[in-house]
């Protein structure tokens, strides 16, 4: 299946018929989920209204977790055989990666100031994830930090497998070490400890922003794939 | 309707991560598809100018 979608006209002609249902997905998947999550589900019986910021700040995690793994793997298979469309795809996947680390660590902020009384503490998941938010900077500094993007792709890609011995470490940190952050609420061992009534807004802005997500890995690798095919007719026709 | 944009005391907290959230995701779909928008017109032009020229075949394929 790599094979098959490591071809670039082949992965341009797919993406082209998933573009429109991402799309519409994501716009449905954000509107709805907005009026979930702000206005129709219940305040939480201790947070209050606080608990509204959860909507937010619990799939902006996922989607900076599960971004990192992508990015992680995409750099192991650009390192392992070479294959430039596993570059483009690394390279698409960081600043929206990046972006949502940023807001896991806002949102989090944001809840923690009026429930636990403080912006932040060093503890283990907090820091854990400002790390993995560290690693996504760190990525993107070095893969466009040369002139020729071709020189930044390998380190970039050697930091971003070094970085992924950090997702269990913000997985488990709150299994691992005191901390003010919560234990896990859905994926757990015995089973989600959260109420439907707040599920249903919880899974449809994650549904909404995973669409949003995948929307803008493709989209920017069909921006760098047509930046280099630019750069290639440019240089044909200096060259003749 | 005030109570609504209240949030029980913790609006400035729940509206802010909100509006941050939304504004991230608005900013960047639209930097995004104007950017692509931009160089599918460019590669356009560069393939008809080249096509002009004899260097390249017009049906060349103009997507980006």
């Amino acid at each position: 299946m790599f094979d098959y979608l490591a071809n670039p006209t082949r992965f341009m002609r797919l993406a082209d018929y998933t573009v429109w249902p991402l799309r519409l997905i994501a716009a449905a998947g954000l509107l709805i989920g907005s009026w979930l999550g702000l206005a129709s589900s219940p305040a939480d019986y201790q947070q209050g209204d606080a608990v509204r910021l959860m909507y937010v700040h619990v799939p902006s995690a996922w989607l900076a977790l599960s971004s990192y793994l992508m990015l992680g793997l995409a750099s192991l298979f650009f390192i392992v055989w070479r294959h430039p469309l596993a570059d483009i795809a690394a390279r698409a996947i960081a600043p929206a990666g990046a972006g949502f680390a940023f807001l896991t660590l806002v949102t989090g902020a944001l809840w923690g100031a009026p429930i636990w009384g403080t912006w932040w503490v060093w503890d283990g998941r907090l820091t854990s994830m400002l790390v993995l938010f560290f690693f996504f900077i760190g990525y993107l500094a070095l893969a466009n930090g040369f002139d020729r993007p071709e020189r930044g792709a390998r380190p970039a890609a050697i930091l971003a497998m070094v970085g992924v011995l950090n997702l269990p470490i913000v997985k488990f940190s709150v299994d691992w070490w005191n901390t003010l952050h919560q234990p896990a609420s859905i994926l757990r061992s015995g089973g989600m400890a959260i109420d439907s009534a707040m599920l249903w807004p919880l899974f449809t802005m994650f549904a909404g922003l995973q669409a949003f997500f995948l929307l803008m890995v493709i989209q920017r690798m069909r921006l760098l794939l047509g930046q280099a095919r630019l750069a290639r007719l440019a240089d044909q026709q200096e060259a003749s | 309707m005030a109570g609504f944009f209240a949030m029980g005391g913790y609006g400035a907290f729940v509206w802010t991560g909100w509006g941050l959230t939304l504004v991230f995701v608005l900013l960047l779909w639209l930097h995004t598809e104007t950017r692509l928008a931009k160089l599918q017109s460019q590669l356009q032009s560069q393939l008809q100018s080249q096509a002009e020229n004899g260097k390249t075949d017009a049906k060349n394929l103009p997507e980006a």
